[in-house]
């Protein structure tokens, strides 16, 4: 663009204050977030907690109902989604049926009167990059789940956008082509080097795949950061207990465990089952309790062991480790052993 | 078990039968007419005298059923453009728009196709006396389109809301503007509806008799306002035969058609 970008920029986009409300629903609550250009970023969070609002608005088929959306340091609040610097591969694809697939990537650079040599050329091109070459003249019911998908990547950019925003992009394959496709869209992002949002409500998909992620509960941010410093130390309750799996104590349980008041949080792959008479080592903790479930899981196994001071946790190790011992039945009284390192304080 | 499955099979023998029935009832007396347009005899005697094509030749000739023809195919384009010009118009605003009164809208259109003929024709009758408006091929037009618009309003509805709004959100986030989203993604999913639609109304216009008795002038007349003029009249009657049979089969391609266009080309989502 040739208009100069104002000093304040941070990035590509700039969520700020931004609150939206569907008639009496509040879908997202005074949101404020800055994404860098050049990121993998997910917007992570359950069902209804204002992720694809948030991504809608970006893309600028919502208008918020307060607060300001800024794409390259210029206010796009009001602006068309036709006059964005923004594509968007939709959860449901949203490929033209009436159109083959060269069409249906084509139709950018069509409705922008890009000269037809041009576009034939860019989009051979991005039809390779997507490996999908040979497959112009399909129409889009000729094709699996997972070449459409690449067919409305290569739709979004053929357009070379500033940002391409992703909403639930791998949320209708099957889970082996998922996980194809996850590593497949991080190796595509670093090669085209562009802003890459993505909605997820995939916990895996977002620590897989994101350089930085926002957790969404409620219409509201709870944490903004990094996979593992969100999965090491989640800001709140909730997002410890919805990344990943978390063992949460607060209350009196918390006194008589940890000794201290306060939110507590301990991930089932840091803690150990023993058998009550094994010795514990001297720097860790633990307590007793009954062993009340086990189920194996292929390269995990999982047991719940109900503590005597009253929560109840769950335990994963691999089904390979040596260190706990996968003996031990149903009902039988165990010992739970943790690092003190390992216990998480949220609150 | 056994008795069952034999119970049932009698049940289809019975079904078969009773739907050759109804439908030797519907289509023998259509088949008498065609080929009674080819009978020598011109009191139609049975079996047929002779074939003939010369009442063909005079139905050709006739200036009058012509005219009536002429008439006919006006009115049945004109109610045609504008069903589907107000149609798809109100199944847009009710499928992608909120306002007040949205869920009366499908039964205001509805209800001109479902009231007596006798009274939507006076009831126009009536309102063009008070405006003034003079009777003839424009009022027979109106008076068709009250009717017609259901057929494309439905279809177009029906198609609108199975496709949703993402195929247009995605031609806009791709730059397009809204005409050039209308041009390029939803006329092109939308045809095959306004088609099927446009083709029954024209046919449900051809043969309309009652609202078109109370809203054509007298020299202005429709083929089927012909016929019914014409039908006792002993001279006339091989020429009427000779319309009805070439009716016939004008109506068949259209609703033929419609059905052809409305059941491939759905045209899903991906």
């Amino acid at each position: 663009m040739a208009v100069a970008a104002p000093a304040t920029t941070t990035g590509d986009v700039r969520l700020e204050g931004v609150t939206k409300r569907f008639g009496s629903v509040l879908a997202v609550d005074d949101i404020t977030l800055d994404i860098a250009s050049g990121e993998f970023f997910a917007l992570l969070g359950p069902s209804g907690s204002g992720k694809t609002t948030c991504l809608r608005m970006i893309a600028g088929f919502e208008q918020p109902t307060s607060g300001k959306v800024w794409l390259a340091g210029r206010d796009v609040t009001s602006v068309a989604p036709f006059d964005r610097e923004t594509n968007t591969v939709f959860q449901d694809y949203a490929l033209f049926p009436h159109m083959t697939v060269a069409q249906n990537v084509g139709y950018g650079l069509m409705v922008k009167r890009v000269a037809k040599s041009e576009r034939r050329h860019r989009v051979e091109a991005v039809l390779g990059t997507v490996r999908l070459d040979g497959y112009a003249d399909r129409k889009p019911a000729q094709l699996s789940g997972g070449q459409r998908q690449r067919v409305a990547l290569a739709r979004a950019l053929v357009n070379e956008p500033r940002v391409l925003l992703l909403d639930e992009p791998l949320g209708a394959l099957d889970r082996k082509l998922r996980e194809e496709m996850q590593l497949e869209l991080k190796q595509l992002q670093r090669d085209v080097g562009i802003t890459f949002l993505f909605v997820t409500h995939d916990q895996d998909e977002a620590l897989t795949m994101s350089d930085r992620m926002a957790v969404f509960n409620g219409g509201r941010l709870e944490q903004v950061g990094a996979p593992a410093e969100i999965y090491d130390r989640p800001a709140t309750p909730f997002v410890a207990d919805f990344i990943g799996t978390s063992n949460i104590v607060e209350g009196a349980p918390a006194r008589a465990l940890f000794g201290s008041d306060g939110v507590f949080s301990l991930r089932p792959e840091r803690l150990r089952v023993l058998a009550e008479s094994d010795r514990v080592s001297a720097d860790e903790s633990s307590a007793e309790g009954r062993l009340v479930d086990v189920v194996y899981a292929g390269a995990t196994l999982r047991r719940v062991v109900a503590l005597d001071a009253g929560p109840v946790f769950v335990v994963t190790d691999a089904t390979s480790a040596s260190g706990s011992s996968p003996e031990l039945q149903r009902g039988a009284r165990v010992r739970l052993t943790w690092k003190p390192s390992s216990l998480y304080r949220l609150g | 078990m056994s008795g069952a499955v034999a119970g049932s099979a009698r049940g289809r023998r019975a079904l078969g039968v009773v739907t050759a029935a109804v439908l030797v009832v519907v289509y023998v007396p259509l088949a008498v007419v065609v080929i009674n347009s080819f009978n020598r005899s011109r009191t139609f005697g049975w079996p047929p005298a002779g074939f003939t094509l010369s009442w063909w030749a005079r139905a050709w000739h006739s200036t009058g059923a012509r005219s009536a023809l002429a008439t006919s195919v006006e009115a049945g384009l004109g109610a045609t453009a504008v069903a589907l010009l107000l149609g798809t118009m109100a199944a847009f605003a009710v499928s992608r728009y909120r306002f007040f009164g949205r869920e009366t809208v499908s039964f205001l259109v509805l209800l001109p196709i479902a009231l007596p003929g006798i009274v939507t024709g006076i009831a126009l009758n009536n309102a063009f006396r008070v405006l003034g408006l003079p009777f003839g091929l424009l009022t027979i037009i109106i008076g068709h389109a009250t009717f017609c618009i259901v057929l494309v309003y439905n279809n177009a509805l029906a198609r609108l809301r199975r496709l949703g709004g993402s195929l247009e959100e995605a031609s806009m986030d791709l730059g397009a503007g809204v005409l050039q989203t209308f041009r390029f993604v939803t006329f092109p999913q939308l045809r095959s509806a306004l088609l099927a639609g446009g083709l029954l109304d024209f046919a449900l216009s051809f043969d309309e008799i009652i609202v078109t008795t109370f809203t054509a002038a007298p020299g202005v007349q429709t083929l089927p306002l012909w016929i019914f003029g014409n039908l006792f009249r002993p001279n006339q009657a091989p020429v009427v035969n000779v319309v009805a049979a070439a009716l016939i089969v004008l109506s068949v391609v259209p609703v033929w058609l419609a059905q052809r266009v409305a059941g491939d080309a759905g045209g899903g989502r991906f």
